[in-house]
């Protein structure tokens, strides 16, 4: 069917529907009193709460974390945001001085199955994040350019840093104060916590597709 | 997606002997305790979920201009946007995508409106492969079965069905350990993802102002099917708008509570096209399917706020007769009292009639709609026109007819009540009747019906207080 | 509301199922009222106020059964109470709903729906009362709160306290009290199937409360509640709320 034809059954309908009172223009996001008292505190229950490891350190203490992470895991590779994209310098250097490597995380169109062959067994990912809401105890990121979004999906584990400074107080406060994050790219996700089913007998099982554990590691503000 | 056999109380019956009925109505309880929690322990629940509404309310009342808002930003951003009337339509523009772009394997991520429209059948019958990738849907699809609950397909299934049908199936051994389902599953699905040509969507909502799609899973398989495919195609009922991320937000900060009582699913997706220039992954090309499929007649009539429906599953957690007859019962993609009002409202009542009384009006349904539809509002508009189209039994029509004659004419109406006295006490046996004849059977069947009165409240307050 | 029209007598609404099956109820009702010092008044031409019919659909025949009961309702002063939330519902929300198109029977409705209460609504709400009457001693009873009042009326408290106000009563808890029994008027016959298998999971609870009475306020759930309890062999017994207000337990129902 054509839009226009497509359109006129819709506008035909409407004219004759029977809905309650509505408002005349778009009411956009709710900003109430979520009676959160310190951003870093409550993003850190709830996300443990989402069974998320999280641990707050100092920036300079990432690499060393990052590493014992990799190390708890058996891992030598990994796939993870180019280091120009964390949100502090050096991560991604570090980890090739000590030792592990980057698996490569373009993946051409004219050659994806080869490249994604290989994430089969991915173990360790490692990303930033852009925000953190604390009430629901989630991470956003942003993908784009030098920003895998396999990174944070196809391992078994997820190492994210986030800054502390970048954490705000809910969905809805990001949705209103950062409108532009939808198309800064053409991705954009919402996690909160590791990948979960309750599809057999509602029994809570992690690791579906994506990440079995997820470690956040917040890095506190200067 | 339609279930046999043809009647409602058919299907009643095989449920509840089989005893399908029973996990499901387990795990709707506890569905049901943790949307509450998660309500209690959210300060804002009951403003967000008038905010909720408004944005959906709000939404349909403008849908043309937000249909279109969001179908240019979608071509703006790289995308095509196609538009189909009806399920055929909506299938044959997949088939031709899939041919266009030689495509032969597809992976699906949990989408009740590919249901509604047979999307697998088709691909298949076009000799595609097609591989549903949520655990639920993937059990529901590998068992040839149909889904029971909206968000969580197979509740009325055990893991000792689930172990007997993946040692079947995918030749990786028996097991009634959940977890070790999921590795099989994970480890076997993973490969459909990493090397499907097309990956299909359904979609939680809409952003017009953006043209964003929203997909909400916690298993992360719609991430995957959104990432991994050379093609991207989401296929979207056409209520499914939202105006702006602000407006998106409101609706998904009710959606899991009411749900499954999460305060967010693990992912919401937000895609906006395909790849651009120096992304490292995702789709090279992203196609909308913006579907009708009845949507439009349902929004022309009375039953038109049930399209401010989210798909969160709250009102058949709740709903004491979904607890009673599982989902199957209902006969089609929407099951509980969401179904009851959706099938016959999209398909027509002459097939569906039945659905509107499947229900005592009890209202626990908008008790718990995150977005506080009035269900049995439509059940009874339903109803209403079922009985005008001549849908009622014709013992029931006649008999409803009767007393309402007998209850326009006051002195008619006492000898009614005096004559069911009469009659009452010749078949009752200590004040109770364990038979009674014709359709007064479906009340004996199994329970006991009270003797009427000799003496009915009229008779008894003229003997004490005279006139 | 002016004080006058509490000082009006009560004019009574009494349903058609208590007259025809429950006529105790409807007596237990008239203590409670007077107890409560009330005058009562019986409009004798009341029938049925429609919802069977407009329950099913069959709009044609509710609206003229609500009409009839508007008619005779109208003609009276006062307030209107009913021993039934689920019809008071009907008389406050759905005739007015039916009679949107008439000017002159949606005035009417809108001014007899302003006055009907359902009786626990009229005692605690409007009367101010804690409790009522003499109460019928020491009994155990459950209390099982009928969909319509509980939700179309928001009778989440008020039988309830009366109950718990009661010297003699003593209230234990029902299981998943405010599920539905499945009695859903001719749902009950419609789908049986479905009616009964709603009933025995609320008789499960039912007897898992270990009450010896189950206690109502809509004589329409209690009939198919107390069907089931007694096709089931069952010891447990069902009351309105008003019968135990009023100490009419051996209250006899076919004399």
């Amino acid at each position: 069917m054509e839009r226009k034809e497509f359109l006129g059954r819709v506008r035909q309908a409407m004219s004759t529907a029977d809905l309650p009172l509505r408002s005349e223009v778009a009411p956009g996001a709710l900003l109430g009193d979520l009676r959160i008292d310190n951003l870093l505190d409550r993003f850190v229950e709830r996300a443990t709460d989402v069974n998320c490891a999280v641990k707050v350190i100092e920036a300079t203490d990432a690499l060393d974390h990052v590493i014992s992470i990799m190390r708890e895991y058996g891992a030598d590779e990994y796939l993870g945001w180019a280091d120009s994209q964390m949100p502090i310098p050096g991560i991604g250097a570090g980890l090739i001085a000590n030792g592990f490597s980057p698996r490569p995380f373009e993946v051409p169109s004219e050659d994806r199955l080869h490249h994604q062959s290989a994430y089969y067994d991915l173990v360790v990912g490692v990303t930033g994040a852009d925000g953190g809401l604390a009430e629901s105890g989630s991470m956003v990121l942003i993908h784009g350019v030098n920003r895998s979004r396999m990174a944070s999906l196809i391992p078994e584990v997820h190492v994210a840093l986030l800054p502390a400074s970048m954490i705000v107080e809910s969905l809805s406060h990001w949705a209103a104060s950062r409108p532009e994050s939808l198309t800064a790219s053409v991705n954009l996700v919402v996690i909160t916590g590791p990948s979960r089913t309750g599809d057999i007998e509602m029994h809570l099982t992690q690791g579906v597709h994506g990440p079995r554990h997820v470690h956040v590691l917040v890095l506190k503000d200067r | 997606m339609t279930i046999e056999p043809v009647t409602f109380l058919g299907r009643v019956k095989r449920d509840r002997e089989s005893g399908v009925v029973i996990p499901v109505s387990e795990a709707a309880r506890r569905m049901s305790a943790y949307r509450v929690a998660a309500s209690v322990d959210f300060p804002l629940m009951e403003e967000m979920r008038d905010r909720a509404r408004e944005v959906r309310l709000h939404t349909l009342a403008n849908l043309d201009k937000y249909l279109a808002q969001f179908a240019s930003q979608v071509e703006a951003n790289g995308g095509q946007v196609h538009w189909a009337a009806d399920g055929d339509e909506a299938n044959a523009i997949i088939r031709q995508i899939a041919d266009d772009n030689d495509v032969r394997t597809v992976v699906k991520s949990k989408s009740m409106v590919t249901e509604e429209i047979d999307l697998n059948e088709s691909l298949e019958a076009a000799g595609l492969s097609i591989v549903e990738t949520d655990l639920g849907e993937f059990i529901v699809q590998l068992s040839g079965d149909k889904p029971s609950h909206i968000i969580a397909p197979v509740l009325h299934k055990t893991r000792y069905d689930i172990g007997e049908l993946f040692a079947a199936k995918l030749d990786r051994g028996f097991s009634t350990d959940p977890a070790e389902l999921t590795q099989m599953a994970r480890e076997h699905l993973r490969r459909e993802f990493l090397t499907a040509d097309m990956g299909i969507s359904g979609c939680n909502m809409a952003i017009a102002d953006t043209g964003t799609v929203v997909l909400v899973t916690n298993e992360g398989n719609g991430r995957l099917t959104t990432t991994a495919p050379r093609i991207h195609v989401t296929v979207m009922g056409m209520e499914r708008i939202v105006p702006t991320f602000g407006d998106a937000s409101a609706v998904l900060e009710v959606l899991a509570r009411a749900g499954t009582g999460q305060r967010l699913s693990v992912y919401t997706n937000f895609v906006s096209g395909s790849r651009r220039h120096g992304d490292p992954d995702g789709p090279d090309a992203f196609h909308v399917v913006i579907l009708d499929n009845g949507r439009s007649r349902t929004l022309g009539g009375q039953e038109a706020e049930i399209l401010a429906c989210i798909r969160c599953g709250a009102c058949l957690n709740i709903c004491p007769v979904y607890r009673e007859v599982g989902g199957h019962a209902y006969g089609f993609t929407y099951p509980g009292p969401i179904g009851a009002v959706v099938t016959p409202s999209l398909k027509g009542l002459d097939e569906w009639h039945e659905l509107p009384y499947a229900s005592t009006l009890c209202g626990a349904c908008v008790e718990a709609c995150p977005v506080r539809i009035d269900i049995p509002k439509m059940l009874l508009t339903l109803r209403s026109r079922a009985a005008t189209d001549g849908h009622l039994p014709g013992w029931l029509t006649f008999a409803i007819g009767r007393y309402a004659t007998a209850a326009t004419h006051p002195r008619q109406f006492r000898l009614l009540l005096k004559a069911g006295g009469v009659v009452g006490s010749m078949m009752a046996r200590d004040g109770w009747i364990s038979k009674a004849p014709s359709h007064g059977a479906n009340w004996t069947g199994a329970r006991d019906l009270p003797q009427p009165a000799k003496q009915p409240f009229h008779a008894r307050w003229k003997a004490r207080h005279g006139a | 509301m002016p004080l006058s029209w509490f000082q009006m007598a009560v004019q009574l609404f009494v349903t058609c199922l208590v007259d025809s099956f429950f006529p105790e109820v409807g007596e237990a009702t008239v203590d409670v009222l007077e107890s409560a010092g009330e005058t009562v008044e019986f409009p004798a031409d009341q029938t049925c106020c429609g919802q069977p019919a407009y329950n099913v659909g069959l709009r044609d025949d509710a609206r003229k059964m609500a009409a009839h009961t508007l008619d005779v309702l109208d003609a009276t002063d006062g307030p209107i109470v009913l021993p039934s939330g689920s019809c008071t519902d009907m008389i406050v929300h759905h005739i007015p709903e039916l009679m949107a198109g008439d000017p002159r029977r949606a005035a009417q409705a809108e001014r007899v729906a302003g006055r009907t209460r359902e009786l626990s609504q009229f005692l605690v709400d409007d009367l101010g009362l804690e409790t009522v009457g003499p109460g019928c001693g020491d009994c155990s009873v459950a209390y099982h709160p009928s969909c319509h009042g509980l939700r179309n009326l928001n009778l989440r408290t008020q039988a309830e306290s009366l109950l718990d106000h009661t010297e003699g009563v003593q209230r234990v808890e029902l299981p998943d009290a405010e599920n539905c029994c499945g009695f859903g008027g001719l749902f009950s016959v419609e789908m049986p199937e479905v009616s009964v298998a709603m009933m025995e999971t609320k008789l499960k609870n039912v007897e898992a409360s270990g009450a010896a009475i189950l206690v109502g306020g809509d004589v329409s759930c209690l009939m198919h509640l107390g069907g089931g309890l007694h096709r089931n062999d069952s010891a447990v017994t069902v009351k309105h709320f008003a019968e135990i207000l009023a100490g009419r337990l051996d209250n006899a129902h076919d004399d």
